[in-house]
């Protein structure tokens, strides 16, 4: 096989002295023959690099022997002909080319846009179902004391009003289900107005102005039975995954962890400023309806506390960065629930 | 002066030193006035290899620099070899694409693989006397180092929500692992890199490295800085000091009076970019008043004056930084033998802030495309300032006897947490 012919240099691994060598393949063994060198190695107990851009290729050869070359034609043609590095050879052709360059571009972006989009997701809900209630005990504490320092403040509600509302939320709780150590908690709060949240544990928050707000007791079971169904479609630890997941896959594309090292626990934040996604406000908002259509026969309740709770919020604050689905949008959707039950279709 | 007579000078030099008729300090400062004096520094250079020297004259690149023999006992050949460097920014910034593409897709498994890639790209185009180097580390065991890691840090993230005080307790942990990560780095990075087939290695104790790292930096604050330019001796003398090309141990001579004489004119130059700073905005503050009751002009020169002195505040620490890298960097290579190899490193600070104001400019405005671009173009230039001078060739290195398996934990943490050996 004369076509496998190249000069190299031999290093023998013992000293740094380069010997100007020539090797032959002759089908099972490299002949490298040069000044005071001469090896036959069998093929198998050499080891091909993988090829890497215009770099020389280094060929091991056994006893700690290695091959340095600028015939990159004559390597190529050997590892073909023995189907040597094939994936990294595979990799080694993407890089030699602009055009499949650009295309791994594209391919980067649509993959990334995609994974955020549903694989993320997928993989948070799995982990969130997969994590024991007893483990979001501590975590709950934790977002609630947080939430106590920076927003929240003692409720100033009178207290038989309060057990009122504790016990149509504790129907709601045993109708709902989900093995979660329901409680309601009371705060006033004059910097988030009315609102009302749920921890991972099963503890849901009521804020003074949205007991307030609500003209008619079923309003506020209509948001507790909301409030239930984030909590036994785990939204909040499906948010805090996804959003650890973005991270993680930011920081292999920048390359550095530590710039996400430093970002603190995020609970609070999640529920206070982002929001919920649009699909798990949907979501919830089907438990809701569910169980307002059981026992009321309609969601009208709900869609009226949020038409109010758009209203009130709208006058503070005009959140266009939201992520809170138009009320519209949610009010539409239950009212269709509604049609839907009327008319036998569910 | 012309070639042969510059050899001459370098020769009589290292015959009086070896002589003992001339000190190291004294030594050192003339055979730097020669090598860096511009009209020597053209002769010495030898043409520029664009592509790595063909095989067919293996030996051309090398013999740069042969005197005639001065007497019948010819003394060892003087050389000076450059480090040249062969890659392309548009071959780098293929293979990057490509490696960020395939650490994606397979969900970071890839990223062992693009990382030695990367490595050995840089290795393969760094050539010193017609050879370039070699990056060994297998990347399956990469992998399982980056696996550790990132097993330690998602534990770290979940626990920050789930259990916050075990979080704190782990990442004082880390703290106190670091000297030990580090070490475990130096050492797998040496031993993964070669030269003409001859492995580094690293010969640092943990101990000197928990001195290094961990004690003496604690100590710090107590002598309200005064320690600082020790301590980056301490961490140098053990990074330079203890590595080995082969059996060939390498030798430190950094000394203190260097390095505090380098942070003495870092403290003048800051005080001098505060100064600055503080013209500016009075100047600016006086235009305003002068401007009296013309708004524009008022607003125009404050705003004006607040946007050229956060310039000069952000330039001039960039240049102070710079300035204690390159000199730094200059003294240690300087005082650095390996064998009979000689190191010099002639860096500009001017140089490396326009290097490092420039690329920062082109990765923000590419919006981080020109990020290989980048890195080629600084590897270039540090590595245009960086050559050898040795007495005999550079084929007299001898293997280490032994193996090590080292584990690559270190090195997948120094790499995750960008730790700094300090250099």
């Amino acid at each position: 096989m004369s076509d496998l012919e190249f000069g190299a240099f031999y290093f023998d691994g013992r000293s740094s002295r380069a010997h100007p060598v020539r090797v032959r393949f002759d089908g099972r063994r490299l002949r490298v023959a040069g000044e005071g060198v001469s090896l036959e190695p069998l093929i198998e107990h050499c080891r091909v690099n993988p090829p890497l851009g215009q770099a020389r290729r280094v060929i091991r050869l056994p006893e700690e022997g290695r091959l340095e070359t600028d015939d990159r034609q004559a390597v190529e043609r050997l590892e073909a002909r023995l189907g040597l590095n094939r994936g990294l050879t595979w990799v080694h052709r993407l890089e030699a080319h602009w055009k499949l360059v650009v295309a791994c571009m594209v391919g980067l972006v649509l993959f990334s846009w995609a994974f955020v989009r549903w694989g993320l997701p997928f993989l948070a809900a799995q982990a969130a179902f997969a994590t024991p209630v007893a483990v979001t005990e501590p975590i709950s504490q934790q977002a609630l004391k947080v939430l106590d320092e920076r927003f929240l403040e003692p409720s100033k509600l009178p207290p038989a009003r309060r057990r009122e509302l504790e016990a149509a939320f504790a129907r709601v709780a045993r109708d709902v289900g989900g093995g979660y150590s329901y409680r309601l908690e009371f705060r006033s709060s004059p910097k988030l107005g009315p609102n009302a949240f749920a921890l991972p544990s099963g503890v849901i928050v009521f804020t003074d102005d949205l007991v307030h707000l609500a003209q008619d007791d079923r309003e506020l079971v209509g948001v507790m039975a909301h409030e239930v169904g984030h909590v036994i479609h785990r939204h909040s630890l499906r948010q805090l995954y996804q959003g650890l997941g973005v991270f993680l896959m930011i920081s292999i594309l920048v390359g550095d962890v530590t710039s996400v090292t430093s970002l603190g626990a995020s609970l609070p934040a999640v529920l206070v400023n982002n929001g919920y996604s649009r699909d798990f406000e949907l979501e919830a908002d089907r438990t809701a309806g569910t169980y307002l259509l059981r026992h009321y026969g309609t969601t009208k309740p709900l869609q009226n506390v949020l038409h109010r709770l758009t209203q009130a919020h709208d006058t503070s604050l005009p959140d266009l960065l939201s992520t809170h689905p138009a009320t519209p949008e949610r009010m539409e959707r239950l009212r269709r629930m509604e049609e839907g039950e009327g008319s036998g279709k569910r | 002066m012309d070639t042969t007579r510059l050899s001459e000078e370098l020769l009589r030099l290292g015959e009086e030193f070896r002589a003992g008729k001339l000190t190291p300090e004294e030594y050192h400062e003339a055979k730097k006035r020669l090598l860096l004096a511009p009209e020597n520094a053209r002769l010495l250079e030898p043409p520029p290899p664009a592509r790595a020297p063909r095989l067919e004259e293996p030996r051309a690149a090398q013999a740069v620099l042969e005197p005639p023999p001065l007497t019948a006992a010819a003394p060892p050949r003087l050389q000076y070899h450059r480090f040249t460097f062969t890659g392309s920014a548009g071959e780098f910034f293929r293979i990057w694409v490509v490696n960020l593409f395939l650490s994606v897709v397979t969900l970071g498994i890839y990223y062992a693989w693009a990382k030695v890639r990367a490595r050995q790209y840089f290795y393969s185009h760094t050539f010193l006397a017609g050879h370039p180097f070699e990056y060994l580390a297998e990347p399956v065991h990469v992998l399982k180092g980056h696996l550790i890691v990132g097993g330690g840090l998602l534990a770290y993230y979940l626990l920050q929500y789930f259990a916050p005080e075990a979080s704190l307790l782990l990442m004082a942990l880390g703290f106190v692992l670091l000297p030990w990560l580090l070490h475990q780095s130096l050492r797998f990075t040496a031993y993964n890199s070669a030269y003409r087939n001859i492995r580094f290695r690293f010969h640092g104790t943990l101990g000197q490295s928990y001195l290094s790292y961990f004690l003496l930096p604690l100590l710090t604050p107590f002598t309200l800085g005064l320690l600082v330019p020790y301590v980056r001796l301490r961490q140098r003398q053990y990074v330079f000091g203890n590595a080995a090309l082969g059996a060939t141990r390498a030798q430190f001579g950094g000394e203190v009076g260097a390095f505090y004489a380098t942070y003495v004119v870092a403290a003048l130059m800051g005080l001098g970019v505060y100064a600055l700073f503080a013209v500016v905005l009075f100047a600016s503050g006086g235009l305003a008043v002068l401007g009296g009751d013309f708004g524009p002009l008022v607003t125009g020169s404050v705003f004006g004056g607040l946007f050229l002195g956060y310039l000069v505040l952000v330039l001039g620490m960039l240049a102070v930084q710079q300035h204690i890298y390159a000199s730094l960097a200059n003294h240690a290579w300087q005082k650095t033998t390996l064998g009979k190899l000689r190191f010099v490193s002639n860096l500009r600070t001017r140089d490396l802030v326009w290097l490092s104001v420039s690329n920062f400019l082109a990765i923000v405005f590419t919006l981080g495309l020109a990020i290989p671009w980048a890195k080629v173009r600084y590897t270039k230039h540090v590595l245009d300032h960086l050559a050898v001078v040795s007495y005999g060739d550079l084929e007299e290195f001898t293997a280490a006897a032994g193996k090590v398996r080292e584990g690559s934990v270190g090195e997948a943490a120094a790499d995750f947490f960008n730790i700094d050996v300090g250099l």
